[in-house]
């Protein structure tokens, strides 16, 4: 054991040292001011990471406590939700944009297309993959009941994923990007996260390989999954060539047709592996928690763990449907996608019926309604993207707002509401309260953040299906007639409408966020049962 | 390697791969005599064991 | 103890490769043969690597998000067609490191918009869109003008690109910078040499109505003027492009 903990340290500080001369050759070679301030960043934190090391190296290490490691997790809630709400804000005001252009305040970084990541970042990586890697953290070492297997790991991890969103997040509006969708980070910020991750990978495996009995519980399979499974897309889909060290700029490896396919590849997967797999992790610890029941049939769940990390990698090309692609890609991709029906609802069912038996917490718990109401938008959400997969279907939808209302059927509606309910579950937990601050601004939350993701989809449903139309109408004579800008001109209110279901998510957002910060500012839980006067309990 | 071959073979071989890994994953997973494990699996979230780590 | 747990570290390391194999599997059967299935693009005549002043209009494009509002894919559909021409085919974006097919139509495809406005329209709507189409939600970009061209890095982008496979000769990425200067010069004095190095179609002129100054403006508008104007469609084989 003795051997093992300098091998661990030893990989440690080799990366670090590599990262910071990455980010020195990057200060020292740069041309560009926002590139050259990346580089700063970046061997500047890798320098305050070795000094780390080395102090803890130096100081004879302190005994580990025999209790789980939860400091890590906090710091994980509180980015996860400062990213939600730059995330949430961001979006609206593109929202505001494509409703008002004038917003557009046509400055470079003030435009639409450089902002557009940073939302979409914002919310799938920021405050995703932070509520993803938090919740991995706690439910990791509950159900292998052991501490995370590293004491620098986990900090190294969360503070070089958040470095790297940061590095995403403001070379956007500065104009670095390689504009694949979803992998927009120029390679130097995605060698980083490959470091980062690899990282999380052997942390996890490590603290599994700790655990007390031989079954690994399901929710780890999902989160393993989307780590492994993330590792792959994120390195085969940012294949690509710099310039130089000189530049941000790469150009993919990969051109036209196959760098398509090898996009959706990674874009599909990122919903399939992310956004699905790692929060049917959090749905499978949290839920059973919440509502005090196993998972309802645990068989049906392996079985459809098995499904969808087969069958969701072959989807991707039903976003290349009538396009350059080889026909036989496409059929496959669409086939597959119906198939992948299949799991997805199996996982839905599974949900409902563990809930079912306790629906009183329904009505009473506001964080199981949010569970509750996220498996039915997850159902949702994959019946509608079989839907789409199909080729006729996707004649209509895609380039249209419908997919955009899909897309956030799933991330508002699953993925935001499945997050949220084990938030304000987790919360209480790792800060050891009694209880969440408010159930009421917790119920607020609830239906702020549902009316704002109904009348958000109604209006992108609406929208998308006129701009279809309108797109496909002819006169009698065969003539279009509409031209595109008619349907431009059309999309007016409901891109209104979706502004403000957007704001009302937003402000659900804010008042989760102060609900959880006065949670963590309210009184600790009281351990035993005590004699004299009743401390005082949160206002509920 | 022509499209044709690849989509006679897919349409033969593939189809009987899938469904053969299908049921390779159904039967491990509803085999009999593994129910215990998952019903174990199922209820350790809320024995209340995992308070504390075990070592 | 030890042994069990040298187990239960095999069997986590195990099945994260388990994870991996089944999940690799699908990536593996549509992206592998996209590379070794021989029509997968198609011949057309016509297609060439990008000028350097091209390319450097697509960097800018791709710098500014364009993807997110505009398409560069004709689908086969008739109201694809009819609307915006041909279908796109595969080889019209073989050199397209990144492809920039788009995946959403808040503004229309782009795929053959080269040649179908003038410059100056291109300018001025750049600059503020709703002067010229009205009800257009497009953002401005009224700073490409007064930003001047960047061309020290076009050496090395195209060497990386040639890394990529893109056919760039010697020759052509030692005179990458000239050749970017050289394309937006109103004189057309280098027309020749430029047309001899990239072809007939390179259209060498001022693009951004500023004489003599080489601006973002002029490399965005050079791009999107030559867009879906390379390939000879008209002599393609309709064996061929009809998979």
């Amino acid at each position: 054991m003795l051997r093992r903990v300098p091998l661990e340290d030893t990989a440690i500080l080799c990366a670090l040292c590599l990262v910071l001369l990455g980010g020195l050759a990057i200060l020292g070679w740069g041309v560009l001011v926002p590139y050259v301030l990346h580089g700063w960043l970046i061997a500047l934190a890798a320098g305050w990471g070795i000094l780390w090391m080395v102090n803890r190296l130096a100081d004879a290490p302190a005994q580990v406590p025999q209790a789980y490691s939860d400091k890590v997790i906090r710091f994980g809630v509180v980015a996860a939700l400062i990213w939600g709400i730059i995330g949430f804000a961001v979006g609206d005001i593109l929202a505001w944009q494509l409703a008002i252009p004038a917003l557009n305040g046509d400055m470079a970084w003030t435009n639409f297309g450089r902002l557009r990541p940073v939302h979409t970042s914002g919310v799938i990586f920021g405050f995703g993959g932070n509520a993803l890697i938090a919740t991995s953290f706690y439910v990791v070492q509950r159900t292998s009941r052991a501490r995370l297997a590293s004491e620098t790991l986990p900090w190294l991890v969360f503070w070089g994923y958040n470095l790297f969103l940061v590095l995403a997040a403001s070379g956007y509006p500065l104009g670095i990007t390689q504009s694949k969708e979803y992998a927009e980070p120029e390679w130097y910020a995605d060698l980083l996260l490959l470091v980062v991750w690899l990282g999380y990978l052997a942390l996890y495996l490590k603290t599994l390989a700790r655990r007390a009995e031989p079954h690994i519980y399901v929710a780890n399979w999902y989160y393993l999954a989307f780590i492994v499974v993330i590792a792959m897309l994120h390195t085969v889909n940012n294949l690509s060539v710099p310039v130089s060290i000189a530049y941000p700029k790469s150009y993919s490896l990969f051109a036209g047709t196959q760098d398509a396919m090898t996009q959706w590849w990674y874009g599909h997967n990122a919903v399939g592996f992310l956004l699905t797999a790692g929060f049917l992790g959090m749905l499978y610890y949290f839920l059973p928690k919440a509502v005090n029941r196993p998972v309802y049939s645990y068989r049906m769940s392996i079985v459809g763990f098995w499904g969808i990390t087969f069958l969701y990698l072959w989807a991707g090309s039903h976003h290349l449907h009538y396009t350059a692609l080889p026909d036989w890609v496409q059929y496959l991709g669409m086939t597959m996608s119906i198939i992948l029906l299949v799991p997805s609802w199996a996982s839905v069912f599974n949900g409902i019926l563990t809930i079912n038996g306790a629906w009183d917490k329904v009505r009473t718990d506001p964080a199981v309604r949010f569970m509750m109401v996220a498996v039915l938008f997850y159902g949702l959400a994959t019946f509608e993207g079989s839907f789409m997969a199909i080729r006729p279907v996707n004649s209509l939808s895609h380039y249209t707002d419908w997919t955009v209302g899909h897309v956030h059927a799933g991330a508002l509606g699953w993925v935001a509401f499945v997050t949220f309910g084990a938030m304000y579950k987790m919360v209480p937990w790792v800060w050891q309260r009694e209880g969440v601050y408010s159930l009421k601004l917790e119920a607020w939350h609830f239906w702020l953040a549902l009316s704002g993701t109904l009348i958000y989809v109604g209006a992108m449903w609406n929208s998308g299906i006129t701009q279809s139309l309108m797109w496909q109408t002819y006169d009698a004579d065969g003539a279009f007639l509409y031209s595109f800008l008619d349907s431009v001109v059309e999309m007016h209110p409901y891109y209104a409408a979706r502004a403000v279901g957007g704001l009302l998510y937003l402000i659900g957002g804010c008042i989760g966020a102060y609900n959880i910060w006065m949670t963590v500012s309210g009184p600790r839980k009281t351990k035993t049962l005590q004699v004299g006067p009743i401390p005082r309990q949160p206002a509920e | 390697m022509t499209h044709d071959a690849v989509l006679v073979f897919s349409k033969t071989w593939g189809a009987v791969y899938l469904l053969v890994v299908f049921l390779a994953a159904v039967l491990w997973t509803y085999w009999p005599s593994r129910r215990r494990i998952y019903d174990d699996a199922a209820q350790s979230p809320l024995d209340g064991r995992e308070d504390q780590p075990w070592q | 103890m030890s042994t069990q747990h040298q187990k239960l570290e095999r069997n986590s390391i195990g099945f994260a490769l388990a994870i991996l194999l089944m999940a690799s599997i699908g990536g593996i059967v549509e992206i592998a043969p996209l590379f070794t299935i021989e029509n997968t693009v198609e011949e057309v005549e016509g297609m060439r690597p990008y000028t350097p002043l091209e390319l450097a209009g697509r960097d800018i494009y791709v710098r500014e998000g364009c993807y997110a509002c505009h398409s560069q894919m004709i689908r086969t559909l008739r109201s694809d067609v009819e609307r915006y021409g041909h279908y796109s085919l595969a080889a019209e974006s073989m050199y397209d490191h990144p492809f920039q097919w788009g995946s959403k139509r808040t503004g229309p495809d782009l795929a053959r918009i080269g040649g179908k406005y003038s410059d100056a329209w291109h300018v001025a709507h750049l600059e503020a869109p709703r002067e010229l189409v009205e009800g257009s939600v497009m953002p401005g970009y009224a700073f490409l003008s007064d930003t001047r061209l960047a061309t020290g890095h076009l050496p090395a982008a195209l060497k990386a690109l040639s890394r990529a496979g893109v056919p760039y000769t010697e020759a052509q990425i030692e005179n990458a910078e000239k050749d970017a200067v050289w394309q937006a010069d109103f004189e057309q004095t280098y027309e020749s040499e430029l047309q001899e190095s990239y072809g007939a179609k390179v259209q060498v002129r001022d693009f951004d109505g500023q004489p003599g100054r080489l601006t973002e403006m002029d490399a965005l508008v050079a791009y999107l003027q030559m867009l879906g104007t390379l390939a000879e469609l008209d002599t393609l084989d309709p064996e061929e492009s009809s998979r």
